[in-house]
């Protein structure tokens, strides 16, 4: 299937950087550290009305 | 039925910076057909970039994204409210992205943490059926698609494995779902048990396949019959000559395929010369499906009617405190010896579990495999 060329080029940006985590491996996140998920849960506590929907992660 | 031109030669594309390495040369040569994205992996990962997102769109808008999960645990005998968090998930990540069809393992997880563990087999009575069957229709209401189950790859008995596809059909059967046949699941079995492929195939609905997995494996030896090795499932390397064997045998006898998936972890492709290993694999499965014509599916594997949910998910306590003492007694024995003296004095005992008839060297395989998933992975 083709793929839009800035959408390929997003990809090899997005690969190249060291960052990106493994996805089935559930050790990325050091003990204490807060996710993307407990800090947006967090946020929404704090102000109800925002939306943190992750579409990928589905959490939110 | 819609006609479909081509089986579709797929990547089970995970947010992982190896597998996307690899995968890319292979997405710029457009060579990809269709992705397969483990929607339930996500649930830790820090930051999810807009281009993944994208990604998984644009094959979902082509109808090309299948959902694979992996943590569901269809079979545990207790409902787990991991399991409601699950769906609710599905359900929102199916509203988020159009999926083709959803699939999940056979078994149930072993670990006291819902993420650690490796999926084992249950017994096959009316009572594992009724709950198989509860929570297929369960995943079906949530993604609002087809529903698929994968063979498994471990089993403790010959008995369990000649009777593994016909306990599938009767799962899928009232959700008119279908069947992920992962030829090395298939070969890891054939391999284990010593039994010719021929004989094998025939007892699987291969009119229920829907789709089919390829990857790689790797083998471990066994204490109690050093001459003896065992195939485990372990997505860590090339492809086997053997399972493209497999996959030429067993295309031609799928109406109903439609995807082909070569599955690796990402961090069995670390290197240049493993990324080019994996593209060589995808390769040489493209070409062996362009030798066969188009597909002529006759099931959509959408339910026939509207399936009835009971306000509660089925539970099985009986089931549950076997699936709790065989965790506890794969995690913690010994050996092998004190294994078997475990499970003659626990509820498996002269039950539908049939531990008497365990394979000597598949039970001492499972030790090693729960005792290593216990501390997650």
């Amino acid at each position: 299937m083709k793929l839009s060329a800035s959408l390929l080029k997003a990809i090899a940006i997005g690969t190249s950087v060291a960052a990106l985590t493994a996805s089935c491996h559930p050790d990325e996140i050091k003990s204490g550290e807060k996710t993307k998920y407990e800090k947006a849960t967090k946020k929404q506590e704090e102000a109800p009305s925002m939306h943190h929907d992750c579409p990928a992660c589905g959490m939110g | 039925m819609k006609q479909q031109s081509q089986i579709l030669a797929s990547v089970a594309c995970n947010l992982d910076q190896h597998l996307l390495q690899a995968t890319l040369p292979l997405f710029i040569d457009e060579q990809v057909e269709a992705i397969e994205w483990s929607f339930d992996t996500l649930y830790k990962v820090r930051n999810i970039p807009d281009w993944f997102v994208e990604l998984l769109t644009a094959f979902g808008k082509e109808g090309r994204l299948i959902g694979h999960g992996v943590f569901f645990s269809l079979f545990s005998g207790k409902w787990n409210p991991e399991q409601e968090r699950w769906l609710n998930h599905l359900k929102k990540v199916s509203g988020n992205f159009t999926f083709d069809h959803i699939t999940e393992h056979f078994g149930f997880m072993t670990g006291e943490d819902f993420h650690k563990g490796a999926p084992i087999g249950i017994p096959y009575n009316a009572s594992t059926l009724a709950l198989g069957i509860d929570r297929l229709k369960r995943i079906q209401a949530a993604c609002q698609c087809p529903v698929g189950l994968e063979n498994l790859a471990f089993s403790y008995s010959l008995e369990e494995v000649k009777r593994h596809g016909e306990f599938l059909n009767e799962l899928i059967e009232p959700v008119n779902g279908f069947i992920i046949f992962d030829l090395h699941n298939f070969y890891c079995q054939l391999h284990n048990f010593s039994l010719d492929a021929e004989e094998l195939i025939q007892l699987y609905p291969l009119d229920r396949v829907r789709e089919i997995h390829i990857s790689g494996g790797s083998w471990e030896q066994t204490d109690l019959q050093p001459q003896r090795t065992i195939r485990r499932d372990t997505h860590d390397d090339a492809v086997p000559e053997a399972v493209f064997e497999l996959l030429k045998q067993i295309v031609p006898r799928c109406p109903n395929l439609k995807f082909v998936v070569l599955e690796q972890l990402g961090s069995a492709l670390d290197t240049t010369e493993r990324q080019q290993q994996f593209q060589a694999d995808f390769a040489t499965l493209k070409s062996i499906l362009t030798t066969f014509g188009s597909p002529k599916p006759t099931n959509d594997f959408l339910p026939k009617s509207p399936l009835l949910l009971a306000k509660t998910a089925a539970e099985d306590t009986q089931l549950a405190l076997q699936q709790q003492e065989l965790s506890t007694i794969l995690e913690n024995a010994l050996n092998y010896e004190n294994a078997v003296a475990l499970l003659a004095k626990s509820g498996l005992a002269n039950s539908d579990w049939k531990v008497e008839e365990w394979s000597p060297y598949m039970l001492e395989t499972a030790l090693r495999i729960a005792q290593k998933w216990k501390n997650g992975w």
